[in-house]
């Protein structure tokens, strides 16, 4: 364990227009003293506000100032961080460098975002590494075992280290009705004071990751295990049991088919030779058919060229005959001028017209083509004659065929409706048993599947459950092996009472911290139990000085910084509760302050701000306004406005 | 197909002599008298081809069976064609059998007609071959059936029934095998 290196403001810059404003702050005890509506309240939410904070101060003459610039002091290193005023700006400029240079211009600035954001570097995690508080997840919902995990930020360590006005003296100023704000006032409590286990927030995580996941296999099982219940489907063992008599009846019946099938083979025997003859006969008929188809088409076309052949012969034996009896009569008279032909030994011309008479040449020998055409005849008729007795064969053989094919067929039927038909059937009626096993044993290895699906996420269930059981032990185990937090709250609330004493709080009885709330405890009730504003405004601040005291002494990180409006508001003279009009209560506020200066002056800043502190207080002001034309009049020191001093505010007082 | 023949310009020119030889001699004998040239035209056109005729001659039929002359052949392809040339042969026929005094000719009305001479008769009752009894055979059914036919009516019903090659050919059926086209 380690202590902070704490946390220190030292500068705060207004940029004005045409000027800046600038408030100085010092390690130890800052009394911002001044009457109302001079800025003092302003420095506090400035600081907030440029810590991260979604509230800027809304008064006229600062919204004036375009952004507010803060020095801060960590563990050595001085940063500087810069904000605009002018609009809800959610970055920041961050400067590892001192104010003045950054005045000057001349150095980088980083913009980040002034909250923490996921996936991005931003103010908080800067801030939050260098306090030595980075990366701690705490629960979302502490009272469940398991929980969402956030990261603890700077915002959330403002719950501890800031209480404004409006905070302040209230019955449930620590958040009590606001649960978001509380889980992470608790957790910054815890954190700071080292009682919070991350090991415990892992465990969680897993534990949170196992139970989501028991749901998502029991949803999932119960639909499964519905539609099994509706579908009717038998538990595992009867679909087994069903499946195994179905097995013995499938293997039964493989064997009466087998048999069966051996039997019809014996019985065809010798009628083999038959079915065999049978196929023969078929194919010889085919074929016989066949040549008895070619036979005729080869017979017609040869009639017809016969046909041609004859009618040649015809003509030829016509032109033989003209050729013998009109030929060689001689030309009497030119055909051309029919005028008649002069018997000369010239009879190639006419004499008269002189056209050409008509010569005697024979091209074709007409005798021997004629006994060519009639030997061909002769030779056509005889092939046609055999191709047609050929014909007739073939008919016959076709026709032989077909009787003894018909025969057969007769036989084989005969063989089969007496002999095979009976077997046949046996075998059908086998082969039906046989589908219906089969389709049946599908069906229900169908169903042995779901079961066993059903039954493998049951026992997913059953691991899952067993998982969640030991997380749950582990993490009870490592809760039991945190820090117990009784020693922590006894010594803060020591602490507490001392403070309270110190303070001379009316009837201090039996002041502490509640170890399960850590809220503070006065009389024997809650805090929030006082009546007066005054009473709740002085044990509140008597807590958050128990924890800053507490950090001072003791390994803690709260980073020894705290920031008080209006403490004693309804304290003193003013005070509206008679039992705190006590201006000695007033005065021993300021003395333990100063005490608590005097003992540990350099290792702690509490900014705390105060109407009217009483002149032994004068020492711990740091900030005075006073609304006067010769000192500071308030934060914004040229904006003097025309508000009157209240009476009792005099120069002597000031 | 069978191997086309080719005859010499004297062998086509007997042919064609001894065929309408056969074709006057027949009128002669029927009716006694000589033949209008251009219904003689005509005549030898149907003898040439009777099959294409057979739907204005429905006794030609009879006549193709009996002369074993029914199968149709590639002949008939070429009718429509040889109508339109049918003069032009036949003239030069004619020339030819005037050019050996076998026939004659005359005009009669205004008419040209022709018939053979005695020779001619002679020569044509001498042609006795299968072909030759096939030609005159249908020779007396056209001398008869058309022998008071307008020439006009004759040509225009002729003209009308012609078929058209593509359908000639279509009727014709299956060709040859190549091995029957082979010359013995």
């Amino acid at each position: 364990m380690a202590r902070n290196p704490g946390l220190r403001f030292q500068r705060i810059v207004l940029i004005g227009t045409g000027r800046n404003y600038e408030v100085s702050l010092f390690p130890g005890v800052n009394i911002i003293a001044g009457p109302i509506f001079t800025g003092k309240s302003s420095i506090l939410q400035l600081i907030d506000y440029a810590c991260g904070s979604n509230s800027r101060p809304t008064y006229d003459e600062i919204l004036k100032c375009s952004s507010v610039l803060m020095e801060c002091l960590i563990d050595g290193e001085v940063l500087t961080i810069q904000r605009s005023l002018t609009d809800d700006n959610s970055t920041v400029f961050f400067y590892e460098y001192g104010l003045d240079e950054v005045l000057v211009g001349d150095c980088a600035a980083v913009e980040i975002p002034a909250r923490q954001t996921q996936g991005q570097n931003s103010l908080s995690n800067e801030l939050m590494k260098r306090l030595h508080m980075d990366n701690i997840a705490v629960k979302t919902a502490p009272s469940q075992t398991a929980s969402a995990l956030s990261t603890f930020s700077l915002r959330d360590l403002f719950f501890l280290l800031y209480v404004d006005q409006d905070r302040m003296g209230l019955k449930k100023a620590f958040f009590e009705n606001d649960t978001f704000r509380r889980i992470k006032w608790k957790a910054g409590f815890e954190v700071v004071h080292y009682l919070f286990d991350e090991s415990a927030t892992s465990l969680s995580l897993s534990l949170k990751d196992a139970e989501n996941e028991y749901t998502r296999i029991e949803t999932y099982l119960s639909s499964i295990n519905t539609f099994l219940n509706q579908s009717s489907i038998p538990k595992r063992s009867q679909i087994e049991q069903q499946l195994r008599a179905l097995q013995e009846t499938q293997a039964d019946l493989e064997t009466k088919l087998e048999l069966s099938k051996k039997k019809a083979a014996l019985k065809l025997g010798d009628d083999r030779e038959l079915v065999r003859q049978q196929e023969l006969l078929e194919r010889e008929l085919w074929l016989t058919e066949a040549r008895v188809r070619e036979t005729q088409q080869t017979l017609s076309q040869l009639g017809k060229l016969l046909v041609q052949y004859g009618r040649e012969k015809n003509q030829l034996e016509f032109l033989e005959e003209t050729e013998l009896a009109i030929s060689p009569l001689p030309i009497v008279r030119c055909p051309a001028c029919f005028q008649p032909v002069q018997d000369t030994l010239n009879k190639v011309n006419c004499y008269t017209c002189t056209q050409p008479l008509p010569q005697e040449s024979s091209s074709v020998a007409v005798q021997s083509r004629l006994r060519a055409v009639k030997r061909r005849v002769k030779d056509l008729s005889t092939y046609i004659g055999e191709l047609q007795g050929e014909e007739r064969d073939l008919k016959a053989s076709s026709e032989r065929l077909r009787r003894e094919l018909a025969e057969t067929n007769q036989r084989v039927k005969r063989i089969q409706e007496s002999l095979i038909g009976p077997e046949m059937k046996v075998t059908l009626e086998l082969h039906s048993a046989m589908n219906e096993v089969v389709s049946k044993r599908s069906s229900l290895e169908e169903s042995l599947r779901l079961r066993e699906k059903a039954e493998g996420h049951d026992s997913n269930l059953l691991r899952v459950k067993g998982r969640i059981q030991s997380l749950k032990e582990e993490l009870k185990e490592a809760e039991s092996k945190r820090k117990s937090p009784d020693e922590v709250i006894s010594n803060l609330s020591a602490l507490y009472a001392d403070v309270m004493k110190a303070i001379k709080f009316p009837a201090p009885v039996n002041p502490h911290l509640d170890v399960n709330t850590y809220l503070p405890m006065i009389r024997g009730q809650v805090y929030g139990a006082l009546s007066s504003k005054g009473a709740l405004s002085l044990a509140e601040s008597a807590w958050h000085f128990a924890v800053l005291q507490y950090s001072l002494t003791n390994d803690s990180l709260f980073p020894r910084f705290l920031m008080l409006d209006s403490p004693l508001m309804q304290v003193g003279r003013d005070a509206a509760d008679d039992e705190f009009k006590d201006q000695q209560i007033v005065d021993a506020f300021y003395a333990w302050l100063a005490k608590l200066q005097k003992d540990h002056s350099a290792n702690f800043q509490l900014l705390i701000v105060d109407n009217r502190p009483p002149q032994t207080g004068n020492d711990l002001v740091t900030v005075r306004f006073t609304r006067g034309l010769t000192d500071r009049y308030g934060l914004i020191d040229d904006e003097i406005g025309t508000i009157e001093l209240e009476p009792e505010i005099t120069a002597a007082e000031l | 197909m069978k191997k086309q023949v080719i005859l010499s310009p004297s062998q086509s020119a007997a042919f064609a002599m001894g065929r309408v030889l056969i074709e006057f001699e027949t009128w002669q004998r029927l009716h006694g008298s000589a033949i209008e040239l251009e219904r003689a035209i005509l005549i030898d056109f149907a003898v040439q081809h009777p099959r294409t005729l057979i739907p204005i001659a429905p006794e030609v039929k009879l006549v193709l069976e009996a002369n074993q002359l029914a199968k149709s052949d590639f002949g008939d392809l070429f009718a429509h064609k040889h109508f339109g040339g049918m003069r032009e042969k036949f003239i030069s026929t004619l020339n030819d059998l005037i050019a050996r005094a076998l026939v004659v000719q005359s005009v009669t009305d205004e008419v040209f007609t022709v018939e053979p001479t005695n020779e001619g008769l002679l020569i044509s009752n001498h042609l006795s071959s299968a072909y030759s009894l096939a030609l005159r055979a249908l020779s007396e059914v056209f001398c008869s059936i058309w022998k008071r036919r307008p020439i006009d009516d004759l040509v225009t019903h002729i003209r009308t029934i012609l078929p058209r090659d593509t359908e000639a050919l279509i009727a014709l059926g299956e060709p040859f095998g190549e091995w029957m086209s082979a010359d013995g």
